[in-house]
């Protein structure tokens, strides 16, 4: 046992099961409510534009039942259960510590809303809908390069984890569980991106399939792109392609909901990420730098396609001011261009195009990054000399934050990302910011 | 001293009010129904949400684009006015054809909003019915009832001559149970028939004949809340519909005609209703404006009780109206933005003119003679003054708030028709002529028509009269295209080839949010592959 103690100085297996629970938001779900809702009875379609907010009919007041909630009383809470192994070690006399966990959560019955089939007169209804399974695991491991009695200490330490969730079951019969923008199959990865998928500009009429049933070739589905020149939904090259999925050789011209599919190999969900941080002391002096990672996930870059959705607009194209895209974005212009997004095409009359920048996979961009978050470096004032100032203890410490960042994606900052990868930074990335600073103890 | 008595009450009001809120709290803020329906006003409140959803519903000119702009007899304006999708006919030669008739107006294709006012219809119903009696003055209970049952009928009645075959629903949702399983499967619902849906509107129709009394003119529900007659009317409409129904399906109709008949005498005879006169524009305009001698049964619309809404925003006059912008500036106006007859249809609807008087008390320039729209940028020469557009809805008043740049800025000031005793009157004509009684008809007829200045009746087909009185009287009322199903009558033949009527093309489709959320549900037959959805 000697030898062995020699190198490992401490060791602990864990291993953890818990069950947790979460309460649906709305306590209120169970109950059938009455609203004196707004503008009930007269309201055409814009309540601010139609300027009378109608709660009575015939002087009376009315009430009616709220269709947006329908009295759910089986609703319970989602539940989860997790099993955990943990491993805790540490090495050649508290210089390396190694943690790892493995992990599998299965969460049951989280509150989702479905709708109902119209002859109900409810809209929807929220219920414990979908059943998830996540499997993970966790890395970490501290290094102390030199011997802890040293006055010179520099350690540092990696952390990974990765997380995968997957849909075990859906309400509804395992029936596709779809939302605009992200789509639940039982058995595929949870968070996907459900939306057009961009095959890139047309670079030749002769590239488009040929309907054999019509001898057409395949064009927009209701868009007015070419209506001028009466070729309805005529696909121009430059224009952007999108798989027909119901191939009906048809590509949707707006956002109908035809030709939307799970993109797969895509997925919001980081393959690895973690953290890295260092520690570097002499004496009263110390360094320390703390990142963190993501790799291999695709995130959808919000804050550019709403840029470039003012040129699927022409009110918005002669009305807004444009953004200054040259250098950054490369838009295809001529034939033969090798340009990853399509042409800028301006609709002419009732706001019809051909939709190009509508949210697609056009805007999924890779999402790794890598930050160096903190950098602070403090000097402890000699203690015999802060007493000579009257104070116990003085600190002296400049510290900056996101220092740096390595990104692949154009997104400002690829951190802020929701669960589902859509960036919601809405235009202000987290600031670099230098403080310096001063710790005084009396 | 008054000081004084000024802050005692306050101190009182302070301490009463500390009293209730901070001991005892209770959730006050939200209505559900274990703690509701425990007064007649709460009844009449849940009561008059049906109402108001109803009219929410009609309120956009559902009726008007159903029934008078499908008859095919109505043109849109250059600029805007209804789809022109109600009229044309369907061209459904390829896949990628453009025309689609009423395949390619999805919104109307939904019913969500007419099974809105069948759910409320059906709380109230359950609710009402399990309230105890002593809650309620006498009669009052069978009254709201009467009511409930009214508005469901309605609604059915309008859900089966719109699509014909249509999910019943016509229990209260209480509990998720009744929509959702354990499993998370949804409950599902397949089409019943429209002999089936009928079949309820009959019976409860006559639940609400007899929960209800006839009204009393110039009462504040006059005309606005259903009444004996209204259901009576009602029932009229239903039985000349299942009458039709039976006669499709090779099956004996007698008893329904004679049960129309005997209802509309009863309202007739009964109901305190007596024809508007048509002596002025004025008075014609008064009866349109609502509550008239002539109010069977009517939407409340009114700028004086705060329910109206922007005519400039929706609405039939949205459609209709060319309306004189307050400053004057009559090239600010809506000429080029709304329906109007052409003068090619002008024939079928008034073929006596200049003789029929309706032509002038319902219309602006009918003696216009342009076929096409007006445009400031048609080719055609035309000119604003001679757009041929109805006044019946006319009635408005200006929005006391609006923007300086808003010049068509009114609220709407006239009810929403659903049954006038003109109406009643011809519908009595249609049923005694049915139930081989064309004398009677007759007398009904030439009353008609001597009101709009016409002399009596002379010719051989009554029926074709009666018909064409329909269309000269109701026109722009949501009433016709109805009519011509039951009777088979189309006077512009675009709209309804024969195939199409033998098929059922009368029917709308059903739109794809509905197919999608409930699986045993099938598109109506005629549309299957001839819609945009």
């Amino acid at each position: 046992m000697k030898p062995l103690k020699n190198v490992l100085s401490f060791g602990k297996f864990r291993v953890s099961y818990g069950a947790s629970g979460s309460i649906a938001a709305d306590p209120l779900l169970q109950y059938n409510s009455f609203i004196s809702n707004t503008n009930i009875g007269a309201g055409i379609n814009n309540i601010y534009a139609n300027k009378i907010d109608v709660k009575t009919y015939g002087g009376v007041g009315a009430l009616l039942a709220d269709f947006n909630k329908i009295a759910n009383k089986s609703l319970s809470w989602s539940k989860s259960k997790e099993v955990d192994y943990g491993i805790d070690l540490e090495f050649f006399n508290h210089r390396i510590y190694v943690t790892g966990d493995i992990y599998s959560r299965y969460t049951s019955g989280s509150v989702f809303v479905s709708e109902l089939p119209s002859q109900v007169g409810y809209n929807s209804i929220r219920s414990n809908l979908v059943d998830m399974i996540s499997n993970g695991w966790e890395f970490g491991v501290t290094g102390y390069l030199f011997p802890r009695t040293s006055p010179f200490q520099w350690d540092m330490t990696l952390n990974f984890s990765k997380n995968s969730t997957s849909i075990a079951k859906l309400g509804n019969g395992g029936r596709d569980y779809i939302t605009s923008n992200y789509a639940f199959v039982v058995g595929q990865p949870a968070f996907q991106y459900y939306t057009y998928e961009y095959l890139g500009p047309l670079q030749s009429i002769d590239d488009l399939p040929v309907n054999p049933m019509t001898g057409e070739r395949m064009k927009y589905y209701g868009a007015d792109a070419g209506l001028a020149i009466n070729q309805q939904g005529k696909i121009f090259p430059g224009m952007p392609m999108f798989t027909d999925v119901n191939g009906d050789y048809l590509i949707d011209g707006a956002d109908y909901g035809n030709d939307k599919k799970i993109i797969q190999g895509k997925s919001p969900e980081p393959k690895i990420q973690g953290g890295f941080q260092t520690n570097i002391k002499y004496k009263n002096l110390n360094l320390r730098v703390q990142s963190s990672f993501a790799f291999g996930n695709y995130i959808f870059n919000t804050s550019l396609q709403q840029v470039l959705s003012q040129y699927d607009d022409n009110t918005a194209f002669f009305t807004k001011a444009l953004y200054d895209l040259s250098g950054s974005i490369n838009f295809w212009e001529k034939p033969g261009d090798n340009a990853y997004y399509p042409m800028r095409y301006i609709s002419y009359s009732d706001g019809g195009s051909a939709r190009s920048f509508r949210a697609s996979s056009m805007f999924l961009e890779k999402g790794d990054y890598w930050s160096v978050d903190d950098i602070t470096l403090s000097y402890n004032i000699p203690q015999k000399w802060s007493e000579h100032i009257g104070f116990t203890r003085v600190n002296v410490f400049s510290t900056v934050r996101n220092a740096y960042m390595w990104k692949a994606s154009n997104v400002p900052d690829p951190r802020m990302v929701t669960k589902t990868g859509y960036y919601n930074g809405q235009g202000y990335p987290i600031n670099r910011s230098l403080v310096v600073g001063l710790n005084v103890q009396l | 001293m008054k000081k004084n008595i000024v802050i005692l009450l306050l101190v009182a009001m302070i301490v009463s009010s500390c009293k209730k809120s901070f001991l005892s709290p209770s959730q006050v803020d939200l209505v559900y129904n274990e703690v509701y329906w425990k007064t007649s006003q709460d009844a009449e409140r849940a009561l008059i949400g049906t109402y108001s959803l109803y009219r929410g519903l009609m309120v956009n000119a559902q009726m008007y684009n159903r029934g008078d702009v499908t008859t095919g007899l109505i043109n849109r304006g250059w600029n805007g006015g209804s789809d022109p999708n109600f009229y044309l006919p369907g061209d459904y030669s390829n896949i990628n054809g453009t025309r689609k008739s009423w395949g390619a107006i999805e919104s109307y294709a939904d019913w969500s909003g007419f099974y809105k006012v069948i759910a409320q219809a059906n709380l109230v119903i359950t609710h009402i019915q399990s309230m105890d009696d002593k809650l309620f003055a006498k009669g009052q209970k069978e009254e709201l009832l009467g009511e409930a049952y009214f508005l469901r009928a309605l609604t059915y009645y309008n859900i089966a001559t719109i699509w014909g075959n249509a999910p019943l629903m016509i229990e209260s949702i209480e509990s998720s149970s009744q929509v959702i399983t354990a499993n998370n499967e949804l409950v599902n619902t397949p089409r019943s028939t429209d002999i089936q849906i009928m079949d309820n509107v009959l019976a409860d129709v006559t639940k609400a004949v007899n929960g209800l009394a006839f009204g009393i003119p110039g009462s504040s529900k006059w005309g606005i809340r259903a009444n004996k007659g209204s259901a009576l009317a009602l029932s009229g409409y239903a039985n000349l519909w299942m009458a039709f129904l039976k006669q499709r399906d090779g099956q004996t109709n007698a008893s329904y005609i004679t049960n129309a008949v005997t209802a509309l005498q009863d309202v007739v005879e009964h109901g305190n209703y007596s024809l508007a006169s048509y002596a002025s524009a004025d008075l014609v305009r008064q009866m349109y404006k609502g509550r008239s001698s002539e109010a069977v049964f009517e939407l409340n619309i009114s700028t004086e009780q705060n329910e109206s809404y922007r005519v400039d925003q929706g609405g039939i006059q949205y459609l209709t109206c060319k309306l004189l912008p307050i400053d004057g500036d009559v090239s600010k106006d809506r000429a080029s933005s709304i329906n109007f007859v052409p003068a090619s249809k002008k024939a079928l609807i008034y073929p006596e003119y200049p003789d029929d008087a309706r032509a002038d008390l319902f219309w602006t320039a009918w003696e216009s003679n342009y076929d096409e729209p007006f445009s400031d940028v048609s080719p055609t020469a035309t000119d604003r003054n001679m757009v041929t557009w109805m006044t019946k809805f006319a009635n408005f008043s200006p929005d006391p708030s609006r923007q300086w740049n808003e010049y068509v800025a009114y609220f709407a000031d006239c009810n929403i028709p659903v049954f006038r005793y003109t109406d009643v009157k011809l519908l009595f004509a249609e049923a005694f002529i049915k139930n081989n009684q064309p004398g009677n008809a007759l007398s009904i007829i030439n009353e008609i028509r001597t009101r709009a200045g016409l002399e009596t009746y002379s010719g051989s087909d009554p029926m074709t009269e009666v018909l064409q009185q329909r269309t000269s009287e109701l026109i722009g009322e949501g009433k016709l295209f109805f009519d011509y199903v039951r009777n088979n009558y189309f006077p512009v033949s675009s709209v309804m080839t024969p195939d199409r009527y033998a098929q059922k093309g009368y029917y709308w489709p059903v739109s794809s949010n509905i197919l999608t959320t409930n699986k045993m549900l099938t598109q109506t037959p005629f549309w299957n592959g001839k819609t945009v959805w």
